[in-house]
């Protein structure tokens, strides 16, 4: 098992571990709950729109979480890049491995973003344009919202892969590595999340615009009543994940589950369960306002996101330490390799004559391509030696600035070279004195 | 470098790194950096003159620069980072932990600019609102924003071409303010505002008039501009040429052109001369014979510029190597200070994933395939652009006979005669091994497959 883990960069860590570790968890959070609201925004938009065929306020509903999407797009890509760069630091050789193994897959998530973002804009900005029919209209946004629900695969995929090096030999490319357990478990676990925080998200968002022409001043009940089925659904979400949830655990190579883990998630699942309790109230509540009943929701569902981040880096960080210990002494032992052999290589110069000086310079610089009698890439020398006659200086100048002659490759300059080992070069190949 | 290999044989990694790298500077520079001064400018015009057809006109620019930033631009900038991890983890590994706390300011100025640039958009003020006043400065605020996250990053191209003091003291400080860095920087501002300039002049011929100033107008106030900005450009470009690092500057011949094409060398310093002489003619002719300028000539600078800066970041790419981070790591993914080793044990002997570990008699060409994957990959390909075979046949003829012992001794002294080229890391029995799979594939065409479609081949051990 140990045979698959490389040497880490040789470079130290720039912060501590724990540090390092605290930046990771916290922007992670920060960053998963926008694609949450990304993802889940998607998907409700598509929802409303659809339900707007018949009843045109959810159409207007559809687009006031339309416009939310585009904003939240654009924060779950920046919030990305500080998990991103201590994932890199922490994990390097881990996270970068299971990048090349999914390779292209891993690169296609470039233009698939780019293209559900551009999608979600053709989508809001083309909403009162009269010139598109209402299902094409709809279809872009159930297209963005297929691209949405895709990208998290291959996102999955690598974080999965990078935590079971054991397991890198089996994998052939990125649909095997989504063949390794608890990639499907995880992505349903991530998928349901992503509903609940965004249906939490609209519950507090809708009715903000006190502007009087907007839906939910004209109709106050349709508000009560879109935030009773939000408050229903998440009820629906949250129940659901109580048999996610295992499946995930169960799915989890065991090695990397520690006892601080499974008391950390007896504290998340009872504090889940509270949060059950409150998601049925308010979806009984015939006029749920965004008072008490709603800061608790949010309160407890924020708490227990915390501890779900953290779980999963505790169980990120068990699954890798053996391979890390092995990493350590490996990379190690390398470096005194290394440096030994550095040590070793460093043999005293000799002096040497002048002519011997350009013998060598001239095997070290030129012998690749020129040769006494034969041509291999460029002219032979006995054929130099008829141009340039004596002087050494135009050979000299040639070298460093080098025109082009004949057909074939031209030559590059040897600018870089000391001018007195050009010298002596010239010398040699003219036999001059 | 011990991970396992991407490697794409059609296109070249370096050339994904390319197209994905160029992308971004464009949108950055055109629509982000040189693009939000243009805005704000328009809008600042607009509210002083209470004219609100300056303020479309800002509104409508603003309108594209702001799809593209938030979509195009911001992947490929995240893009540059997932193509870099592919194709050379190691130095993008090493460049994260030497510049970490300066990426993680940057991500802050970057937080703060998407947040501004979503506001400042979203919130675009009528001109004559009360607030009209506020939502000008909120702009300067995201130019200022756009502006500092470029400056940061570009300290780390700085740092590859020239590592300065780090090399001794390995202290952020020292790699942040290396010798390439304010010159660059100087270069790339100015740059930006041209090319802004230039990118707003190309938009015009497709605006349609109405709610518009005037055509000719627009095209004055632009065309003085790009003009402003020219001078300053010239002598950021001089500063910067300067800045090279000797090593770097008797690669530049082959740098612009490749090594095949050198000799258009001469023929491209002149076309860039003339983009550059055209440009300000053009400006010229914006600023004092509007009403004459054609469709094609406010697209020209665009497409002159954009094509320009793409060749300008392929120079800047290929000058300093051999190194990907000067003096520190070769491009081919080794550090320079392990080659003792590498050259005493062979880089098969240190690569954990290889399909062997060792040459032997029996694995010769398997074992040559490994070392050109480990030591060549990164840069050539077997059948795509810049093909070893291609190179090979250049320099040997494509019909005669390939001659291994030929190979193996210019392999072992190429870097002396081309400076751009890193040694070879590996041993004599390795070097012999990849001469033996070169001159083999003078006959058996077979592209070199990475570890995205062979999955870690030296697993079964």
């Amino acid at each position: 098992m140990s045979n698959l883990v490389p040497r880490d960069l040789p470079l130290p860590l720039p912060a501590p571990a724990w540090l390092l570790e605290f930046l990771l968890v916290s922007s992670f959070m920060l960053h998963i709950l926008f694609v949450n609201l990304m993802v889940g925004g998607s998907l409700f938009t598509v929802f409303y729109q659809w339900k707007g065929k018949t009843d045109q306020r959810f159409e207007e509903l559809a687009y006031l979480v339309a416009k939310t999407l585009t904003v939240n797009k654009s924060l779950a890509v920046v919030l990305g890049v500080g998990p991103l760069l201590c994932l890199n630091v922490l994990y390097t050789t881990f996270f970068y491995s299971a990048n090349a193994l999914t390779g292209t897959a891993w690169l296609m998530i470039i233009p698939l973003i780019s293209g559900a973002f551009l999608l979600t804009y053709l989508h809001k900005y083309t909403w009162h344009n009269n010139s598109l029919s209402r299902g094409s209209h709809r279809l872009i946004a159930i297209f963005a919202a297929i691209l949405f629900l895709i990208i998290p695969f291959i996102f999955l995929a690598n974080a999965n892969l990078m935590l079971f090096p054991e397991r890198w030999g089996e994998v052939k490319g990125f649909f095997t590595a989504l063949l390794l357990p608890n990639v499907f478990p995880r992505y349903l676990h991530f998928i349901a999340a992503s509903v609940t925080v965004t249906g939490l998200f609209l519950i507090g968002y809708l009715g903000r615009n006190k502007d009087p022409s907007s839906i939910f001043q004209r109709e106050p009940n349709f508000l009560f009543e879109a935030r009773r089925s939000l408050y229903s659904l998440c009820f629906v979400i949250t129940a659901a994940q109580f048999i996610i949830g295992p499946l995930v655990l169960f799915t989890l190579p065991s090695h990397g589950i520690s006892g601080a883990m499974l008391g950390f998630l007896l504290i998340a699942i009872a504090m889940a369960m509270v949060l059950l309790k409150f998601l049925y109230q308010e979806s009984k509540n015939p006029t749920p306002q965004l008072s008490k009943g709603f800061l608790r929701i949010v309160f407890l569902f924020t708490v227990i996101v915390a501890f779900m981040v953290s779980i999963r880096h505790m169980y990120r960080e068990q699954a890798l330490s053996a391979h890390k210990q092995i990493q350590k002494e490996k990379t190690q032992a390398f470096l005194d390799e290394s440096a030994a052999a550095a040590i070793q290589a460093k043999s005293p110069v000799a002096e040497v004559s002048p002519q011997e000086k350009g013998k060598n310079a001239f095997a070290s610089y030129c012998s690749g391509c020129h040769a006494e009698a034969t041509v291999k890439v460029g002219p032979a020398l006995t054929e130099i030696r008829g141009i340039y006659k004596t002087d050494t200086a135009g050979i000299v100048k040639w070298a460093k600035a080098p025109g082009k002659k004949r057909p074939g490759m031209a030559m590059p300059s040897m600018n870089h070279v000391q001018e007195d080992d050009l010298d002596a070069i010239a010398h040699w190949i003219l036999k001059a004195k | 470098m011990d991970f396992p290999i991407y490697h794409l044989d059609f296109l070249n990694n370096r050339m994904l790194i390319a197209v994905v790298a160029i992308l971004h500077v464009i949108i950055n520079h055109a629509m982000a950096v040189g693009g939000i001064p243009i805005v704000v400018y328009l809008e600042r015009k607009a509210f002083l003159n209470k004219d609100a057809r300056w303020d479309h006109l800002a509104k409508k620019v603003m309108f594209i620069f702001f799809i593209i930033t938030t979509t195009i631009g911001a992947m490929s900038g995240v893009g540059i980072w997932v193509t870099a991890s592919l194709v050379n983890p190691a130095a993008i590994g090493s460049l994260l932990r030497v510049f970490f706390w300066a990426w993680a300011i940057e991500w802050v100025v970057f937080i703060t600019e998407v947040c501004l640039i979503l506001w400042y958009f979203l919130s675009w003020k009528e001109i004559g609102h009360a607030q009209k006043k506020s939502h000008v400065r909120l702009g300067i605020f995201l130019a200022a924003a756009s502006w500092i996250t470029m400056a940061i990053i570009v300290s780390i191209l700085g740092f590859m071409m020239d590592t300065g003091a780090w090399t001794g003291d390995g202290s952020l400080l020292s790699a942040l303010f290396n010798p390439v860095y304010l010159p660059q920087l100087a270069f790339r501002t100015p740059l930006a505002m041209v090319f802004a300039g230039a990118m707003a002049l190309a938009f015009i011929p497709f605006f349609s008039n109405n709610s518009l100033p005037e055509k000719h107008d627009i095209l004055r106030l632009l065309g003085k501009w790009t003009l402003a900005w020219s001078a300053p450009f010239a002598l950021g470009a001089l500063w910067y040429r300067n800045a090279i690092p000797a090593y770097s500057v008797g690669n530049m011949q082959v740098a612009i052109t490749t090594q095949a094409f050198a000799d258009w060398y001469q023929q491209l310093l002149i076309i860039s001369g003339i983009v550059c002489v055209s440009i300000i003619l053009i400006a010229l002719a914006c600023i004092f014979i509007p009403k004459r300028v054609g469709a094609v000539a406010l697209v020209a600078p665009a497409v002159g510029v954009a094509a320009m800066l793409g060749l300008f970041e392929r120079v800047r790419e290929f000058i300093r190597k051999p190194y990907a981070i000067q003096g520190y790591l070769y491009s081919n993914g080794y550090r320079a200070e392990d080659y003792p080793l590498m050259k005493r044990d062979g880089i098969l002997r240190h690569s954990t994933f290889a399909a062997v570990r060792e040459v032997t008699s029996e694995n010769t060409l398997v074992a040559g395939e490994e070392v050109f994957r480990l030591a060549c990959s990164r840069c050539h390909t077997v059948t795509g652009i810049n093909s070893i075979r291609k190179n090979i046949g250049a320099m040997y003829g494509f019909s005669a006979n390939w001659d291994p012992e030929i190979i193996s001794s210019y392999i072992e002294t190429m870097h002396n005669g081309r400076a751009y080229m890193p040694p070879f890391p590996g041993n004599a029995k390795e070097r012999k091994a990849l001469a033996e799979y070169l001159v083999q594939l003078q006959s058996h065409v077979q592209p070199l497959k990475g570890v995205q479609d062979t999955g870690i081949q030296g697993a079964v051990r």
